[in-house]
């Protein structure tokens, strides 16, 4: 694996990370406190919440 | 176990990053650094191209039959931080919002009650005697006694009850009419217009003239005109001849005491009338119900060249002594007057907010104490949360947003580590901008965005162009 792969390896495999954690964070939400029937939409959001946190921060 | 799905929809975040020569990192001993570095090692050959988003998704995965290091991790990472969340929604729905209600309530019911007393609001009454005072024939009637000053006397328990009996409606008209059409005409007006006039006969006692009761209960007028015609046996119950001398006696006296009495009061309004004045507060507290009482002839005459009705209560605020005397056509005047109601309703509102912020505070201590004292069972935690609640007021400052600053005091107060002030927040901001939304919805949009701000206060993001 080259060094850039390598990067992209770590950047995609850390943002992927964290939306499965945050999936499985809303999942285990749905059990008593959230809608489940709003769960799909909201996991879409999560993405867009993470990317505009990450621009936030001044990325 | 990374989802196919995930690295769908992560795959485009990650590529604003790999495109612009960016890295993002989890941070070393966070949960997530923890979760990337279950990933297995990836092998390459080193000359072919490596797929990333599939060796993401690959090394995510557990070999055959083999204990998942990710998986576990995954989820216990995961059950962890739901399980605060879901802490802080149920102290956000059980405990913040049912207090920050409470305290809305408080707040509301103290506020209306400030805006009823609000020194500005002043009611201006109008009086205007009946025509039938400034009749010729009362004129005439009263002439005899326009020297008498003796205090009006009482009359015995026998004759009270023999005048009573013969007072009723018809009797009492019959008995104060005239040979003037014209006083006739008046003196019907004047027993259609007021009812229960016969309740007013022997009213003559803490008589002042210009007070509400002189306005409104006639009771001088009524028993003056009653006793005349008794007097004249013109009362069909009581012929001539039916009372003693004593009796007889006693109606004198009390005719020329009432008549004094009346025949000074109706001067003293003939002369207030010609005068041009109307405003009737100064020297009779007894103008009750209303705080400026005003004649209402010559105060129509004073709006009809320029004054206003604020100019009045200008004046009538600014002055402790009170109005007596408004010029009839002084326009500086009522400009000057009207200016004086502005300053006096800016001022009384600036004194309204002053006490709504003392107001706020003191029912969002009392309210967050009170829950306190019912709802702690254990005195050092009690104790413990009424000291934070004490150290939390002074670093609060209540301006318009009563729900703000209780949840921020709220917060303070229970010193969890927890997330419900920022979810309230966050909840209220999105039904605010959206006000169709369900709670329910504005409560899961509120959990995404803390969960995507606990998830990137765990990323290094690093240039490495």
């Amino acid at each position: 694996m080259t060094k850039d792969e390598l990067n992209k390896f770590h950047t995609e495999a850390t943002v992927a990370n964290a939306v499965e954690l945050g999936h499985r964070i809303l999942e285990e939400l749905t059990l008593d406190v959230l809608d489940a029937s709003d769960i799909a939409d909201i996991k879409e959001v999560l993405a867009l919440e993470i990317n505009n946190e990450l621009q936030s921060k001044g990325a | 176990m990374i989802t196919s799905s995930t690295v769908v929809s992560s795959s485009e975040v990650a590529g604003i990053y790999t495109n612009s020569g960016r890295l993002v990192t989890a941070r070393a001993g966070t949960p997530l650094a923890l979760l990337v570095r279950c990933h297995r090692t990836v092998f390459s050959n080193g000359s072919t191209p490596v797929d990333t988003k599939a060796a993401v998704l690959s090394t995510s995965r557990p070999l055959e039959s083999e204990y998942s290091e990710h998986c576990e991790a995954l989820s216990t990472i995961s059950k962890g931080i739901a399980q605060r969340l879901r802490r802080s929604v149920n102290t956000a729905k059980n405990v913040i919002n049912p207090l920050i209600r409470e305290i809305n309530v408080a707040c509301q019911k103290s506020l209306s009650s400030q805006e009823n007393a609000n020194p500005a609001n002043v009611n201006i009454a109008h009086y205007k005697l009946p025509d039938i005072y400034l009749d010729n024939t009362l004129e005439t009637l009263l002439e005899q006694y326009r020297t008498n000053v003796a205090q009006i006397p009482s009359l015995d328990n026998s004759l009270m009850d023999v005048l009573s009996a013969a007072a009723d409606a018809g009797s009492m008209l019959e008995t104060m009419r005239s040979s003037s059409e014209v006083f006739n005409v008046r003196l019907d007006e004047f027993f259609a217009s007021n009812a229960d006039l016969k309740y007013s006969l022997f009213q003559t006692t803490n008589f002042r003239p210009h007070t509400t009761q002189f306005y409104s209960q006639h009771g001088l007028l009524v028993t003056f005109l009653f006793l005349k015609g008794v007097s004249l046996g013109k009362n069909p119950q009581i012929p001539t001849g039916s009372l003693n001398i004593d009796q007889l006696t006693q109606i004198a006296k009390y005719l020329g005491a009432v008549g004094g009495a009346l025949y000074s009061s109706i001067q003293q309004y003939s002369k207030w009338i010609a005068s041009g004045e109307f405003t009737l507060t100064s020297h009779y507290p007894d103008v009750s119900g209303a705080d400026i009482g005003v004649q209402h002839d010559n105060y129509v005459r004073w709006l009809e060249v320029g004054g206003t009705a604020d100019a009045l209560i200008g004046f009538y605020l600014s002055n402790n002594a009170l109005a007596k005397r408004m010029l009839p056509d002084d326009r500086n005047q009522v400009k000057f007057w009207e200016e004086a109601y502005v300053r006096y309703v800016t001022k009384a509102k600036n004194k309204t907010i002053v006490i709504n912020r003392g107001n706020v505070e003191y029912l969002v201590k009392t309210t967050i104490g009170t829950w306190i004292n019912e709802n702690v069972e254990d005195t050092q935690v009690r104790i413990k949360l009424h000291g934070n609640l004490m150290a939390a007021l002074p670093k609060y400052v209540y301006t318009d947003n009563i729900d703000l600053y209780a949840l921020s005091i709220i917060n303070d107060t229970l010193g969890e580590e927890d997330n419900s002030k920022d979810l309230l927040v966050l909840m209220n901001s999105y039904l605010k901008a959206d006000p169709s939304m369900s709670v329910a919805k504005a409560a899961a949009m509120a959990n995404t965005k803390l969960i995507a701000r606990w998830l990137t206060s765990q990323m290094d993001i690093t240039s490495v162009i």
